[in-house]
């Protein structure tokens, strides 16, 4: 299996008023396509730093960043508009929805600048929002926005899904939702997901687990045989 | 306050001032235009007050014929006079040059009324001392001691005086009079001397006016029964003060500028209020928690309030100094735009304490007003309630979706622009009030500059058919003046007499000058709407509007008039009104058939090469000056040179109006929103397509006040042009196409400006910071 995702000697580092700070410290490891991959730390371990930089928001001080075969870390800032365009859906812990469009036309939004999307109304019935199409996100609770920030990455037809922390600002009960979905939705669009969490209960549920510390890799264990969320508890 | 409090406030408002700085801006330009209108105001105000007192200003005129000691002394007697003043007033021109006009009063009785303001020199000591106006005297390079020939007009008589002072006359604020309705400092003189000065020309003791003051609380109506008892069919004309346009016009004057000090300022304190409003709830929300916090430790409410009150107390003390320092350097350049109009005398300019006092209520009122406002509205909450961040305000469904299949077509961004228009309709509000505000400001400035060039174009461009303009000596024969038209390269000549011109009516008599034209006019036209060649009434006279108004006479009437220095009282009928206020006219036949001579003061020429026909025709001996066209037209222009200060003044201002509105909500729009546009980055989204997003609005406001500001503007326009009157013709509210265009063009750039500016925050927004945090 080909992998969709290959980082070699990443490093990335910060310079806040006089001090180098080092964020990520020259870092390698592969993810194959279609596997769901959770990234596991503690604040500060430099994984969000990661994700932000596969997710071409942040371009790293050095190394590769493979995806699909392309170096994005070559990348200039228009090259990285265009790549987060089409290649990428982004999920984040504060939903970050428009607040004056309502759930279809968030999804419509994300939609329209893309070359391949898939239908919003199929992709709102996925997540099981169909019943509140005309809703605004402020009449929808933080599980809801959740669902429909899922609904808006998975809609644009994107390469790879990152998640940044998608339950911290939600329940137990409504967090363990979100992430079944994330699982489904990932396994049926064969889609290569990678999620950023600091909760360690999660990590039996990929098929990957990185765990990262101070900015490295502490290590790196595929999962041949990953248990279902419902399963797990914390 | 607390001392960590107050720690704690002055590093907070190092934190807010850049948000505050658009509020101080826009309070510092109303200031400005407050205070600096108002101490023109009230420096015009003073002076004319001081200058009447000094001056000891009489409260009426009596006009009449040979009034004589006996006359005044009846005058005297009635009940409630204070004091009483003969004179006689009589024309004259210095030699060799017919075009000037000075006007003498021979004064009885030691100038104690309407006493002449001495610049330089001193009071005539015999009789051949006179005081001359000093701008007229400077034109004509004339100073104490100096002589001065003069030519008394209608007598051969000529006399040589000599200058002994130079004044500024309370009688004469204005010399844009009948005979020379453009002020003109050259062609019309005023001199001043003792009465025995003239008595060899008239006779002693003989009087054409009688000015008199009345004590503070005599009854007026009283006095002028009196006058008319006593003094009978002698009276031709009394007139109040308030009617005496060469005196009164410093009171219009001021009357005119209070408008213009009403109007702007309060336009800009209403939007400082507005922006103040926007940005004080900004400041507020984003401090709830400290609100909060500051609740749950116990500090009262009160002490809450003054914190933040104290926002808007340092906008209003910066806005007033900022605002109040250069209001004298305003003042100064506007008060001298007034000096070139008017005759005004030496005054030492002040500032207007008043208006600062004014100014600093107003701005409090209006700043720490919304600001309090919205602390209340803030401090109502319970603690716990300000800990937690607002709810974020839900969008509604506009109106717009009803009308589904038009809501349809629309795509997201266009969707999301009007959804967020109205989300937030206090920044709508503000927004198009501000481009409101410039464009009615900009436009109205262009109005009120075209207003008086369409008057210069309509009245002289147009109605300047000639190509020179000869002054001929006016007692020349008809056969040596003739001789103009056997000159070669002249075309055509027309003749045109000028004379002075009474009208009688009801024991009420009104003056100004009456031009005798040919009978076929093509070269001098009279009127804008008039067909070239135009034909003058046969039977008839054309009446100047402002005597037909005062005297209330309408089209067809019969008229008894009197013509130059005659006595003979004439009858005739108004054929029409002239479209000057105190110009009338009449046909040479006409006025032939009334038995008068022909005698002309002015030649028009056609011709193809005015140069050479005006180098040509000065060889002659009754030839006193010849000017093209393009001269005369020139100097009249000069005139208007004034007006460009106040162009130049509030178009600037109404510039900086939209740019600091539109800059300080696009930027309050741009904190708001950092958010979603960050999500709308992360989603791919084209640094062009974010930024259309969020500058189409500021298009769209900027068109709605665009479309606001026309009728503002014109408004504006109709405010200050108003009725007034531009060398004795009614001036109209006239704005060209191109101005419309003009104004449009200024208020777009200016709020593309801002979006260039807002643009460029773009590049700074940190994707993964904004999207990090919830607040």
């Amino acid at each position: 299996m080909a992998y969709s995702v290959e980082i070699e000697n990443l490093s990335k580092e910060y310079i806040v008023g006089e001090t180098k700070i080092v964020a990520v410290n020259n870092i390698s490891f592969k993810i194959k396509e279609g596997s769901f991959a959770i990234v596991l730390g503690s604040s500060g371990a430099g994984k969000s730093t990661v994700l932000n930089v596969l997710g071409g928001m942040d371009t790293p001080t050095s190394g590769k960043v493979t995806v699909f075969g392309k170096n994005i870390a070559e990348y200039s800032k228009a090259q990285l508009t265009e790549y987060r365009r089409e290649s990428v859906g982004f999920v984040f812990q504060f939903y970050n929805l428009m607040p004056n469009l309502n759930v279809l036309e968030n999804v419509e939004l994300a939609r329209q600048i893309c070359k391949n999307p898939l239908d919003a109304k199929e992709t709102l019935e996925m997540v099981g929002l169909g019943e509140r199409l005309y809703n605004f996100p402020a009449q929808l609770s933080g599980g809801e926005q959740q669902r429909v920030a899922i609904a808006r990455a998975i809609a644009k037809n994107p390469d790879i899904l990152l998640c940044d922390e998608p339950t911290g600002a939600l329940d137990y009960k409504t967090g363990k939702t979100v992430l079944a979905l994330l699982y489904d939705v990932c396994k049926k669009q064969n889609k290569t997901a990678i999620v950023v969490t600091h909760n360690g209960a999660l990590a039996p549920m990929g098929d990957v687990v990185i765990r990262m510390k101070s900015g490295t890799v502490e290590s790196y264990e595929e999962n041949s045989n990953p248990i279902p969320i419902q399963e797990l508890e914390w | 306050m607390k001392k960590v409090l107050v720690k704690n406030f002055f590093k907070d408002i190092q934190a807010t001032l850049p948000r505050l700085l658009s509020v101080i801006i826009i309070t510092a330009l109303g200031v400005l235009i407050f205070v600096g209108i108002h101490t023109v105001n009230t420096n015009l105000q003073d002076m004319a007050h001081t200058f009447f007192k000094q001056q000891n200003v009489a409260d009426f005129w009596i006009d009449g014929d040979k009034f004589n000691k006996t006359d005044e002394k009846k005058i005297r007697g009635i009940d409630g006079v204070e004091a009483v003043q003969s004179q006689l007033i009589l024309e004259a021109e210095p030699l060799r040059k017919p075009d000037v006009t000075v006007i003498l009063h021979g004064v009885s009785g030691g100038y104690k009324l309407n006493t002449p303001l001495i610049v330089k020199g001193n009071f005539p000591k015999n009789k051949r001392e006179i005081m001359l106006l000093e701008d007229h005297a400077k034109s004509h390079h004339l100073d104490v001691g100096d002589s001065y020939e003069l030519l008394i007009k209608n007598t051969n008589k000529k006399m040589s005086f000599r200058i002994c002072a130079l004044i500024k006359a309370p009688e004469y604020m204005s010399i844009a009079t009948s005979i020379e309705p453009i002020q003109n400092s050259y062609k019309t003189g005023v001199a001043f001397m003792d009465e025995e000065t003239l008595s060899e020309i008239a006779g002693e003791n003989i009087y054409n006016q009688i000015c008199v003051k009345l004590e503070n609380n005599a009854d007026k109506n009283y006095f002028k029964n009196e006058v008319k008892e006593r003094l009978g069919y002698k009276v031709s004309n009394l007139t109040e003060l308030p009617d005496k346009t060469s005196t009164y016009i410093i009171i219009d004057t001021i009357q005119y500028i209070k408008v213009m000090a009403t109007v702007l300022p309060w336009i800009f304190f209403i939007i400082s209020a507005l922006i103040m409003f926007t940005t004080m709830s900004r400041i507020i929300e984003n401090a709830r928690v400290q609100i909060g916090t500051l609740k749950a430790l116990g500090y009262a409410d009160k002490t809450i309030m003054m914190y933040y009150l104290s926002y808007s107390v340092i906008v209003v003390v910066i806005g007033m100094i900022l605002g109040c320092l250069p209001s004298m350097k305003l003042a100064v350049s506007l008060y001298n735009v007034y000096s070139t109009v008017l005759i005004l005398p030496p005054h030492d300019m002040f500032i207007d304490q008043m208006a600062i006092l004014y100014a600093f209520v107003l701005t409090n009122l209006f700043c720490v007003g919304t600001a309090f406002i919205i602390c209340k509205r803030e401090l109502m909450e319970k603690p716990a309630e300000c800990m937690r961040p607002k709810p974020p305000k839900a969008a509604k469904d506009i109106f717009l979706e009803k009308i589904t299949f038009l809501w349809n077509r629309l795509n997201f961004s266009a969707k999301t622009i009007i959804r967020n228009i109205f989300r937030n309709k206090m920044r709508m509000i503000m927004c198009v009030a501000g481009v409101t505000g410039c464009m009615g400001i900009v436009l109205g400035t262009f109005g009120f500059w075209d207003s008086n060039s369409h008057f210069i174009d309509l009245r002289y461009e147009e109605l300047y058919q000639f190509d020179l303009q000869v002054i001929i000596n006016r007692n020349t024969p008809q056969i040596v003046y003739h001789r103009l038209k056997e000159l070669e390269g002249v075309q055509a000549v027309e003749y045109e007499m000028d004379t002075s011109f009474s009208v009688y009516k009801d024991n009420r008599k009104e003056s100004g000058s009456l031009h005798i034209m040919e009978d076929t006019v093509s070269l001098m036209l009279i009127s804008e709407k008039s067909e070239v060649p135009m034909e003058l009434p046969k039977d008839g006279i054309l009446l100047a509007r402002d005597i037909a108004k005062k005297l209330n006479i309408s089209i067809g009437e019969e008229i008894t008039y009197t013509v130059g220095t005659s006595n003979r009282k004439e009858k005739g009928f108004v054929s029409g009104l002239s479209d000057s206020n105190l110009v009338s006219y009449m046909g040479k036949s006409y006025w032939e058939n009334n038995s008068h001579s022909y005698s002309p003061s002015i030649a028009y020429i056609k011709t193809d090469n005015p140069k050479a026909v005006a180098n040509k025709v000065m060889d002659y001996d009754f030839v006193i000056v010849a000017k093209s066209r393009n001269e005369l037209i020139q100097s009249i222009r000069n005139n208007f040179k004034v007006i460009d200060v106040f162009v130049v003044v509030f178009i600037s201002f109404g510039g900086m109006l939209a740019l600091v509105v539109l800059y300080n909500l696009g930027i309050l729009n741009f904190y708001e929103r950092m958010r979603e546009l960050a999500t709308l980055m992360v989603l791919g989204f084209r640094d062009k397509e974010i930024r259309s997003l969020i500058l189409t609005e500021n298009i769209i406001f900027t068109i709605i006040g665009i479309l606001l500001g026309i009728p503002f503007g014109i408004f504006l326009c109709n405010v200050v042009v108003g009725d007034s009157v531009r060398f004795g013709y009614v001036l109209n509210v006239y704005i060209k196409p191109r101005s419309y265009v003009f104004a449009v063009i200024l208020t777009m750039s200016f709020s593309l400006i801002v979006n260039r500016m807002l643009g460029k925050k773009f590049r700074q927004i940190d994707m993964i910071g904004a999207l990090k945090s919830v607040e």
